[in-house]
Parts: structure tokens; C-alpha cells; sequence
């Protein structure tokens, strides 16, 4: 986005807060249905439910309704959207937690007592742009995502995904930067051994 | 695999595949001091299995950056429930927010 189009943009975004602040159900008809799509697809990626995805995109315009006031307008309302979304997600996957969770052990690199892989890995045969050009492994990767236990997937997915910073996704799980990065490296570890049995190369 | 016993005594011994592994993370963002990057890319430079372990580490990040659904249309049943809902919280009437 050139300098001039994002003036423009910011120009506009405050012209819209302006007007749901005063209280116009227009431009908070707008503002729904401009962001929408796009929250709904960050929903579905979280929840493993389309009522669920629909029920936490409702929450987050109810909880951005209430903290509009204390809105501040220097972050964008994308951003801030986002972000609402996000909790609403992550709330909502507490109250479906299945206990227990699955144990992520299974599939971690296994090693012998002096240190070296238990079973050699073998090269893949696809790059992550032809797989997700064919179909069929594409919806691999997304079940094998949604198999991962809901304390990984979710790391997963704020940084990988969602782009989130460490200090981000720590900040809003409530845990230590380093917990965030153990979560990643065994989350993506195990979406590896998922997947490596359809994608490795023959030896 | 790294094979120990073909090592000269006079070399220094390599990092596991486990240490190597507990890094990688680490070594694909670009996090890793020179000492460390280093003394991971002495063992991958001599074990094929954690070049291949590596490789595929790295595909499962780019798959995951890369993941992207078809767009969707905005469902109606969904707005117009948005709506009703933020009505009856009479938000849009609140006039404490206009100050």
C-alpha cells in the first residue's frame, strides 16, 4: 500500500469509527460486513465447527461493541478486530476442551541413548508449493493440523498462521515467551510426522 | 546419522541429533548465535537424516504461512444475527460513548 492510499485508508477508517461511535447502525452494518469474510475464515481455522466459527465472529463485534470507547484510533480497527476475534476463539475452544488432551509424545523424533534419530528421516518428495497446488494434500495438511492437540494447534496457528509475534501469543495465552516457543517447535514436529508418511519420497 | 566411532581423535565430537533437533526452530528463524549455527551445520554437513529431517521441518513451516482457504460470501443469517444481537445491547443508542 503506497503512502498516499494508506492516508486514505486511515482517512476513511476514522471516518467510520466517528460514525459508530455516534451511534449510526449503518456503518456498523458496513464495518460487519467488511470484515466478516475475513474473521470468519480466521474462526474456521480455529474452531472445528462451523456453528462454533459463526458463534465466536458473533462475540467478537458483541466485545468490540463494548470496548469501542476505549478504542484507541492510532491501531488499525482490523487490527484490533483481529485480535478480539482471537480471544473470542480461544475462549470459546476452553470451554471445548476435551479432556483429557491428547499426548504429543507420539508424534516427537524418537532417539536413541546416544542422541541420534532412532529412525532416519527421509527427504520429501514435494515442496510446500506443490502440495498445496494438489487438492488432495492439501486437505491432508488441514485435517493433519486439526488432529494436533488444541494446546499446539493453537500456538500453530497464531504464529504460523496468524502471524503473531512470540511475545504476542505468549501475551495472549497467558504464558511465558518460552512456553510459546516449546509449543511451536513440538506443534510443527508433529504436523511433520502427520504428514511425512504421505509425502515422503520412496526410497 | 552422524557415525562417532569414524571420528579422528583429534576432531571436536559433534552435537547429537537431538540437540540438533531441540535447535532447529531456532536455526530456520535466523535465532541461533555463529557458534551454534555453526556446530549445527558441522552435523548436518555429515548426517543425511537430519538434512532430510530439516528440509522437511522447513516445508511444514512454509505450508503452514502458505495455507489459504477460498474466500467465502458473507452469510446473511450471520449479519443479520450480529445486528440483532448488538440492538438488544441498545449499544446503538448509548450516548455515554459520545462523549
Amino acid at each position: 500500500m503506497d503512502i498516499s492510499t494508506q492516508t486514505r485508508s486511515e482517512g476513511s477508517e476514522a471516518r467510520l469509527l466517528e460514525r459508530l461511535r455516534g451511534g449510526d447502525s449503518r456503518a456498523f452494518e458496513t464495518l460487519v460486513r467488511t470484515h466478516t469474510p475475513i474473521l470468519l475464515r480466521v474462526a474456521r481455522r480455529f474452531m472445528r465447527s462451523e456453528e462454533d466459527a459463526r458463534d465466536a465472529v458473533q462475540d467478537a463485534f458483541v466485545s468490540m461493541f463494548k470496548a469501542l470507547g476505549g478504542f484507541e484510533s492510532n491501531a488499525r480497527l482490523s487490527t484490533w478486530l483481529h485480535r478480539i476475534l482471537i480471544n473470542a476463539c480461544l475462549m470459546k475452544l476452553r470451554t471445548r476442551r476435551r479432556h483429557p488432551e491428547e499426548d504429543i509424545e507420539e508424534y516427537l523424533p524418537r532417539f536413541r541413548d546416544d542422541g541420534h534419530q532412532l529412525e532416519s528421516s527421509v527427504p520429501w518428495a514435494e515442496s510446500a508449493e506443490t502440495i498445496l497446488e494438489l487438492r488432495e494434500l492439501s486437505n491432508l495438511v488441514q485435517r493433519s493440523i486439526d488432529q494436533l492437540p488444541d494446546t499446539y494447534r493453537v500456538v500453530l496457528l497464531l504464529r504460523d498462521i496468524e502471524e503473531l509475534t512470540t511475545e504476542e501469543a505468549a501475551q495472549i495465552l497467558g504464558v511465558t515467551p518460552n512456553a510459546v516457543k516449546i509449543r511451536l517447535h513440538r506443534g510443527r514436529q508433529a504436523l511433520r510426522t502427520l504428514l511425512d508418511p504421505h509425502i515422503r519420497s520412496v526410497e | 546419522m552422524v557415525r562417532h566411532q569414524t571420528m579422528q581423535m583429534s576432531e571436536r565430537p559433534y552435537i547429537t541429533c537431538r540437540q540438533l533437533i531441540d535447535f532447529i526452530a531456532d536455526y530456520v528463524s535466523g535465532d541461533l548465535d555463529d557458534l551454534s549455527r555453526h556446530e549445527l551445520e558441522r552435523h548436518l554437513g555429515r548426517c543425511r537424516s537430519c538434512q532430510a529431517y530439516l528440509d522437511s521441518y522447513r516445508t511444514t513451516t512454509e505450508l503452514l504461512g502458505e495455507l489459504d482457504e477460498p474466500a467465502t460470501d458473507v452469510p446473511e443469517e450471520l449479519v443479520s444475527d450480529i445486528m440483532a444481537r448488538t440492538r438488544d445491547m441498545k449499544f446503538l443508542q448509548a450516548a455515554t460513548l459520545r462523549g
